[in-house]
């Protein structure tokens, strides 16, 4: 009956590959030169780190005044930039938590580099909380530890602990995840490597030997960390929208934060998995493994959480209106018509509008069509970030105290410079470990499409085992 | 006497200058003697009840007054003429465009450039500080918008974007270039610009701050200065400044005619309509401005009281034991709280300056002001209402509420901001990492962030100024960093390191003092015997400070006042400081 099913359905892997030639494929480029376009790449992202790093240190220096956030507007770039690359760090957990609880198998294509992406933007995301106080080497009162100052204890009432303790939480469990997941691969790099290579992914693959109870063990803290991270995509960005929901501030305090951010951070999540995907298969060659197939999948994702912001949009004008409270009127009012009017208009067109071309299937498939909306997603996210935060706080309940914000250049650099902090880290990550989850994809490659027979069938699906016999020595990898 | 040596009387001054043939300036008490003298002369003979004059002056000196028979006086009759004399007011031409000189409150006539407190206390009208602005006029046009009039149209259309316009200002050949601001009630066929700035003589922080305009003063044939010129021309838009403006936001809904309406609307919330321009404080019902006319007088307060009924009704509605609060602690012990009347405060910012001195609250200059960097605790809102051409102003000093339910608190992460058993919501600097989070859920916004050193408190010498100084200074160490400037600081009151929040204290020092000179003295705490500063400056009485639960302090009687309102009360934050409703006494006929 299953093999009935098997036969339509279309392979998750193209081009007809086999154990080998995943293995060719996915750890070949750690062990090749890096080639040109990786090191103008790597330059390039380094100097914007370097840049932000000299902005970072310039605020220590003088300041956080050298920052044009004001007595009205108390957070502007710095949460604006910390909410965005959180919600981005959101994608890989959910890719790969949620989807292998889901059994979506199609997504080891693409959660590895995903689960990469969320380690990284949680640590860009991070960098603002840290940074943005006036005082930052006095963070570490934050942390509820017994000192000798009475002892004073944190304030649990306070939305930022709640933060820091979700985000702490949720970037160990997404570490913990990805490493899990690479040790089966890191070992593979191991058994082709020589000399210090060799001593080094020895030690990062854990005596990693691939036998039958390393997997079981594998699988089963997969499931766990899996288990455990699920409530976490929810409960981050959840905990990040209280930032705002708990205060008293019109446009802030609304009960429909907690759904809106989760389905905002999944939709700039995955737009941002897009980007990166779309750039990363072509400079890899790994359109077999990353495939229309998974930017469609994807893309219906972003289309759903899309629109569900975009609802969230309307929704919240509504309420306003209906409310008939003049504080939060005023606030939409301002919101929609007031100074900020165009990130109000960047953020609708970007979010709600741009994504209603995935209501076409050609649309969807097309890597063009999906490389420039996951880039206006990205954008209309940020906007959406800033139209709540600053705008939101620009105009309040007292008209005198109103002013206006545009950023500094200080606060401008520090953003480039987690642009840098985190292609800086993808580069580096996609030089030393593979970046399509190889051990996964094997374990997909005969469960699905192997008897497929429709368009580019394999030509002769009786070969089969002389491939697999080829490749066992390099992967450990038993079926 | 306790006159010191080469010093005498005011008054004494007055006579020797005037010349008075009556006054002996070699008698021993000079002045004392001439109105003793005065009052033998013209005021014994006009009474018949004392036979010395010692003993009517003994009884004079007594009641504090000396009531006249009636019918004692003489008429008066007017025998000047009106037309002559107004035929003598000089004024320029019909139809130019006018300038009229003024001093502001807060540098005279230039006499008190050089003080940085009063440079940065902002003009009462214009908001501004740090600089004298060419005020120019502003109207609806009867559309969506508010725009300048006449030839300043489109001029500092940015204002609320942080951005002024330059133009070159010219009055008698001489030409100058002036930043603009706009000027509700300004006539449209006038200007006005304040005298006392743009110094060149003068300590560092006095000296080319904003514009000299004296040499556009005439001198008429009298010998006596002219406070206003006509205007030769006013350029075009030269270029834009970062003018420094603590408000720019400033009405309750003043109104006018609009295309449309029948009669005169809200023009505020008319214009609120227009992408980008939401300009003044629109959708003017907020509970902040409590004002009304002594015709309406009655009708208002039960209105007010009703309005004030259902904000509590809502916020009793409440997951959290208010109640039970209340009773196991504030109303235990001393509550301070503070209480505004609206009808006595003229804006005159006294309280500001006294509160700058008395708490260390650092001067950040122009440029920082500019930012809204601006440190004031204790700042004084203007808001304009009524006729957009003819607007009425009311002020509102506005300084931390000390909310019994204080948003502030709850989202501390590291509880550097908390609440005491007083009622005073309390700020520990030593604790305060400074995430803000406290400012931004502040409804009053009133919490104050040290954005940089601007006290140089700290210990690395690079801190004592930004990238540029803040204050400009002659020496060779900045501004605050000088000894003979630190004397100015208050040893009872910390002074803030960069990077920690601060905010009115309700003059917690002096709280303390007064606990512990009543503690000395083995005697309970007396109302009165604590006096924040902000009231002992205060010219009107308009501020009183006082324990709530004491039942015969001031502030209790005064909170008692059926006039009585809290700034945003529906938002539930039970703040400690209250205000008295604004009652004007007009004609209404006058004001249509």
């Amino acid at each position: 009956m299953s093999a009935a099913v098997s036969r339509i359905r279309e392979p998750l892997i193209f081009g007809n590959k086999n154990y080998h030639q995943i293995t060719e494929d996915l750890i070949g480029p750690t062990e090749k030169a890096p080639n040109r376009m990786w090191i103008i790449a790597f330059t390039l992202s380094v100097m914007t780190l370097g840049y932000g790093i000299f902005a970072l240190c310039w605020t220590f220096y003088f300041g956080i005044g050298t920052w044009n956030a004001n007595r009205t507007i108390g957070w502007a770039y710095d949460i604006t930039n910390f909410v965005w690359w959180i919600g981005i760090g959101h994608a890989g957990t959910l890719i790969s938590a949620i989807l292998l609880l889901f059994r979506q198998r199609w997504r080891t294509g693409v959660n590895r580099a995903a689960e990469a992406m969320t380690i990284f933007a949680v640590m860009c995301a991070g960098l603002f909380p840290a940074t943005h106080t006036g005082r930052p080497w006095f963070d570490f009162f934050m942390f509820p530890y017994p000192n000798t100052r009475g002892p004073l204890w944190v304030n649990f009432n306070s939305p930022l602990l709640w933060d820091l303790f979700a985000i702490s939480t949720y970037f160990t469990v997404s570490l913990l995840f990805w490493y899990t997941g690479l040790v089966p691969d890191l070992a593979s790099v191991r058994d082709r490597a020589k000399g210090v290579r060799k001593k080094l992914y020895a030690f990062f693959s854990m005596g990693w030997t691939g036998k039958a109870k390393h997997w079981q063990r594998h699988e089963y803290l997969s499931l766990i960390l899996a288990g455990i991270s699920t409530p976490l995509v929810l409960s981050v960005h959840t905990i990040v929208s209280f930032d705002f929901a708990t205060s008293v501030i019109p446009g802030w305090h609304t009960t429909i934060f907690p759904p809106y951010f989760v389905a905002g951070a999944i939709f700039s999540g995955f737009a941002m998995v897009q980007t990166l995907m779309i750039i990363t298969r072509k400079c890899f060659g790994l359109e077999g493994y990353i495939t229309t197939n998974h930017i469609e999948s994807m893309n219906k994702v972003i289309l759903v959480t899309g629109t569900m912001v975009g609802s969230a949009y309307l929704i919240e004008l509504f309420v306003a209106w209906y409310s008939g409270y003049i504080y939060e009127q005023f606030a939409f009012y301002n919101r929609v018509l007031g100074p900020y009017y165009w990130a109000y208009i960047g953020m609708m067109a970007c979010n709600l509008l741009s994504p209603q071309v995935y209501w076409s299937k050609k649309i969807r498939r097309s890597v063009w069509w999906t490389f420039f909306i996951s880039i206006f997603v990205n954008i209309g996210m940020w906007f959406e970030r800033f139209v709540i935060i600053a705008t939101t706080l620009a105009r309040d309940y007292l008209p005198s105290s109103w002013s206006y914000y545009w950023p500094s250049w200080v606060e401008i650099a520090i953003y480039l410079g987690t642009f840098g902090l985190f292609f800086t880290l993808y580069l580096v990550f996609a030089r030393v470990a593979p970046v399509v989850a190889a051990a996964e994809v094997k374990a997909i490659l005969k469960q699905y499409g192997d008897q497929y027979l429709g368009p580019d069938a394999k030509p002769q699906p009786h070969h089969h085992h002389s491939d697999e016999t080829e490749d066992v020595e390099s992967d450990g990898h038993h079926h | 006497m306790l006159n010191q040596s080469d010093t005498r009387q005011a008054e004494e001054s007055l006579l020797r200058w005037s010349g008075s043939q009556n006054f002996n300036p070699n008698a021993e008490q000079p002045y004392y003697e001439y109105l003793n003298a005065n009052w033998q002369s013209s005021m014994f003979s006009r009474q018949s009840n004392f036979a010395t004059f010692q003993a009517f002056w003994d009884s004079v000196l007594h009641d504090g007054v000396f009531e006249m028979p009636v019918g004692a006086f003489p008429e008066f009759g007017w025998g000047g003429d009106v037309n002559a004399a107004a035929a003598k007011i000089t004024k320029p031409g019909t139809g130019e465009l006018e300038i009229a000189f003024f001093e502001t409150v807060n540098v005279g006539g230039g006499q008190y450039a050089d003080n940085p407190w009063l440079q940065e206390m902002p003009d009462p009208i214009t908001r501004c500080v740090w600089g004298n602005y060419l005020q120019i006029p502003i109207a609806f046009d009867g559309n969506r918008r508010f725009d300048g009039v006449g030839k300043f149209k489109g001029l500092n259309s940015k204002e609320a974007y942080k951005e002024a316009d330059k133009v070159e200002l010219t009055i008698g050949g001489n030409k100058q270039v002036v930043t603009c601001v706009r000027q509700f009630g300004q006539k449209t066929d006038a200007v006005s610009m304040a005298l006392g700035y743009g110094r060149k003589v003068s300590g560092a922080a006095g000296r080319n701050i904003g514009v000299n305009v004296y040499p556009w003063l005439s001198i008429d044939a009298n010998g006596n200065t002219q406070y206003f010129a006509a205007v030769d021309n006013v350029s075009e838009k030269v270029g834009s400044d970062e003018y420094a403006s603590v408000q720019y936001h400033h009405t309750m809904g003043v109104t006018g005619k609009a295309e449309g309406y029948e009669g005169k609307v809200n023009v505020d919330e008319i214009a609120l309509m227009t992408l980008g321009k939401g300009f003044q404080g629109s959708l003017v019902e907020r509970s902040i401005i409590n004002r009304t006319n002594l015709s309406d007088l009655g009708g208002y307060v039960k209105e007010m009281n009703e309005k004030r009924g259902e904000f509590e009704e809502l916020n009793q509605k409440t997951l959290y034991p208010y109640d039970q609060y209340v009773a196991e602690k504030y109303s235990q012990g001393h509550h301070w709280g503070l209480h505004i009347d609206l009808n006595s405060c003229t804006g005159c910012g006294a309280c500001q300056v006294a509160c700058i001195a008395e708490n260390n609250v650092p001067v950040v200059g122009k440029f920082e002001v500019y930012r809204h960097h601006e440190m004031t605790w204790l700042r004084i809102d203007r808001y304009f209402y009524g006729d957009y051409e003819n607007p009425n102003v009311v002020y509102q000093p506005m300084m931390c509420q000390h909310c019994d339910n204080a948003p502030c608190e709850n989202v501390c992460p590291v509880s550097a901001t908390n609440h005491s058993s007083e009622g005073l919501n309390q700020m520990a600097y030593n604790r305060c990492i400074g995430t803000r989070y406290c400012a931004n859920n502040c409804p009053y916004k009133v919490r104050r962030f040290n954005w940089m050193d601007y006290t140089t408190a700290d210990l690395f010498p690079v801190n004592e100024h930004g990238p540029e100084p803040f204050v400009p200074y002659d020496g060779e160490v900045p501004f605050y960093a000088d000894n003979l400037t630190r004397m100015v600081l208050n040893p009872d009151v910390t002074v803030r390191v960069r990077g920690v929040m601060e905010k009115c204290s309700f003059c917690v020092q002096r709280i303390q003092e007064g606990k512990l000179t009543a503690k000395q003295e083995g005697r309970a705490l007396r109302d009165g015997d604590v006096k924040s500063a902000c009231q002992t400056a205060c010219p009107t009485g308009a501020i009183v400070f006082g324990d709530t639960n004491d039942e015969n302090s001031e502030i209790a009687k005064r909170y008692k006042n059926k006039l009585n309102y809290i700034v945003l009360e529906e938002v539930n934050t039970r703040p400690s400081v209250q205000y008295t409703t604004r009652v004007t006494n007009r004609d209404e006929a006058l004001l249509s």
